[in-house]
């Protein structure tokens, strides 16, 4: 009896573990995912990872795109100068024109595809934020840039022609369209 | 049962819910910081006799508005929403009486919930009387890398660490 009485006091005693204090619901719990749910959230994290590697490409991509977008225009003015600009049209920037432009449209174009191919299995309202204006200032880059490089290629051929000079200014104001937008779609970004 | 189990804490004190308001979580990055808002709340708060108060509060994380869709698509991203949708905060505070009759500044201990990690936290709330219910203000900061959230980045540079999550909340007496 003694026995019983002391195992009892002992019992009362011992120090009872305290639910931590958010120990409670007040709200409805969430359901249970279902295995279709499951595997639907599983698919969806998938295509988020892959979208997220190829943005990342994306941006490193776009920081390619500029350097050497630049590096084009920069050889282009040079080229555009020693041509037209009185300066023996030595043809000392041709060259250096022609390959960075084609370097930077190839870049242009895979950085591009990176954003264009990226799954987006988010629903995403289509509203007037910083990822629209980017979206729209690089359209109107793509458009320059393929205009530039068939304008390119046109005043390559009309060498020894008078109308090669206006082919020239014409793929002079482009390129730098096609700049302006695409530093304008990298800006838009950092706000 | 769960209403079951709601019906019995109703008759043990005053069950308060959420009439309106907002969530706000804010980043910073190198080049702006960032705030994302939500109206979409449900939260309930249990005052119970001697002032003890338990409360929990969520939203969907895909209901967070920052103004940026791709952003707000990385950041459902970063949560892992798809397995997480909700965000919580849940916890108990002391010395409130029903109804308010004066402003009050008090504390909530207990955790906030986030990509399905938790995080221990201490809220200092400001509570008001409001039209037949109380107007909770508060903020307070959390850790994203310890609720194992990968920070955004953009061009390359993460956002800070240190996210502050505040509300903005009026409660009423549940219907």
């Amino acid at each position: 009896m003694l026995a019983l009485a002391l195992a009892i006091s002992l019992l009362q005693g011992a120090p009872q573990e305290q639910p931590p204090p958010e120990d409670f619901e007040l709200l409805p719990k969430e359901a249970a995912p279902d295995p279709a749910a499951l595997q639907r959230q599983k698919e969806l994290e998938a295509k988020l990872s892959l979208r997220r590697r190829m943005l990342q490409l994306h941006q490193l991509g776009g920081f390619l795109t500029l350097g050497s977008m630049s590096l084009a225009v920069i050889f282009g003015q040079l080229d555009y100068m020693d041509k037209y600009g009185g300066r023996g049209d030595t043809g000392n920037f041709h060259q250096w024109h022609r390959w960075t432009a084609y370097g930077s449209a190839a870049i242009f174009a895979a950085t591009g595809a990176l954003a264009v191919f990226a799954p987006s299995p988010l629903e995403k309202p289509l509203r007037l934020d910083t990822a629209t204006l980017h979206k729209a200032a690089m359209a109107t880059a793509t458009a320059a840039m393929a205009a530039e490089v068939v304008l390119g290629i046109v005043t390559g051929s009309r060498e020894g022609r008078l109308s090669q000079r206006d082919f020239a200014l014409a793929h002079q104001i482009i390129g730098y369209t096609a700049l302006v937008a695409t530093f304008a779609g990298f800006t838009v970004l950092t706000f | 049962m769960s209403s079951f189990v709601l019906a019995l804490l109703l008759a043990a004190g005053q069950m308060l819910e959420v009439r309106e308001g907002a969530l706000r979580y804010t980043v910073v990055h190198k080049l702006h910081e960032v705030v994302g808002t939500t109206r979409q709340i449900e939260g309930r708060a249990l005052i119970e006799e001697g002032g003890s108060t338990k409360v929990q509060v969520r939203a969907k994380v895909a209901s967070f508005d920052s103004g940026n869709s791709n952003r707000d698509a990385h950041m459902r991203e970063a949560t892992h929403e798809a397995a997480h949708p909700y965000a919580t905060v849940k916890g108990t505070m002391s010395g409130l009486t029903w109804p308010l009759g004066a402003p009050l500044s008090a504390t909530l201990r207990g955790t906030v919930e986030l990509n399905g990690e938790k995080q221990p936290i201490e809220v200092p709330v400001k509570l008001e009387p409001a039209k037949d219910g109380v107007h909770a203000t508060f903020s307070f900061p959390v850790s994203l890398e310890a609720l194992k959230v990968e920070r955004p980045e953009l061009l390359f540079i993460k956002v800070d660490d240190r996210m502050t999550i505040s509300g903005d909340l009026i409660f009423g007496p549940a219907k």
